[in-house]
């Protein structure tokens, strides 16, 4: 009797799972989900991307050696220059509080220039920032640098990112025009 | 006619990746972001408060850095003294960098 019992739950459950993975495969081939950027997910698909990026990146950027000259003035110059072309259109700079990138992109990218990061210790923030800088994120507006820039040019831009909250807009145009340009 | 045609296929098909792979490597070239970029801003040195500023800042050290030619055709109303001292703090700090581009 109690193995009856058990089979016919056995057979309920899968039979459950059988229509909730049809009901699923519906909803994706109908196109039921709103996959505009203006629409924003709802809270459990939003929950599940977040936790899968802060997870995956908190993981793979566990074992990265972090150089220890970040504060090096000649890095902020290379890095500022870097972000400057590279990363203030979506990321922001001091005094500048919106962009077409930080309206229009979803999930919005951080605005960098402002000191919100709270992820962990500084050693776990600035393998994090590489680990993202070189990596990218899937889907979410952020490449992957890795491909054209060596280690080194990352790390120069860790490092600016690490003081770029305390720059005010003039401080930040002098750390990051490029002083071999043509204007100068 | 057909060998020729084939070996301008050849040689089209071996340069435009080529070409097209050493066009993406110069796109991320510091010296390309150059053209076209702005200068620092020099000027606006003068009105930052002084009494704020240390220069062992890498920030400052970083601007000084920046502005040194500018600050020198000036003729910087701060002693000489402490304008060598500020070079070597920049110096210092090069030196300490593993990169500089």
């Amino acid at each position: 009797m109690p193995i009856r019992k058990l089979l016919a739950c056995v057979r309920c459950l899968a039979v459950a799972g059988l229509v909730l993975i049809l009901a699923g495969a519906a909803y994706v081939y109908l196109g039921l989900y709103p996959i505009g950027a203006d629409t924003p997910h709802n809270a459990a698909t939003y929950w599940l991307l977040e936790s899968v990026r802060e997870r995956s990146v908190a993981r793979a950027a566990s074992g990265i050696a972090v150089p220890g000259d970040l504060d090096a003035s000649a890095r902020l110059l290379a890095g500022g220059a870097d972000y400057n072309d590279m990363c203030a259109g979506c990321h922001l700079e001091p005094g500048v509080k919106e962009s077409d990138f930080t309206l229009g992109l979803y999930p919005a990218p951080p605005n960098l220039a402002e000191a919100h990061d709270v992820h962990g210790d500084p050693e776990t923030r600035d393998q994090r920032r590489f680990w993202i800088i070189k990596h990218g994120i899937k889907a979410s507006g952020m490449p992957a640098w890795g491909p054209g820039h060596d280690d080194e040019r990352i790390w120069n831009m860790v490092a600016f990112l690490k003081r770029l909250p305390d720059l005010t807009p003039q401080q930040y145009q002098i750390v990051t025009a490029r002083k071999d340009s043509a204007a100068h | 006619m057909q060998i020729r045609l084939r070996k301008t296929g050849a040689i089209a098909l071996s340069t435009i990746p080529a070409l097209l792979v050493s066009l993406s490597v110069a796109a991320h070239e510091p010296e390309k972001h150059a053209e076209g970029a702005q200068a620092p801003d020099c000027a606006a040195m003068k009105d930052m408060d002084s009494a704020t500023m240390d220069k062992d800042d890498p920030v400052m050290q970083a601007m000084m850095e920046q502005c040194k030619g500018h600050m020198e055709s000036m003729g910087h109303s701060k002693p000489s003294a402490d304008s060598g001292q500020r070079d070597h703090g920049n110096e210092k700090a090069s030196e300490g960098s593993a990169h500089d581009h």
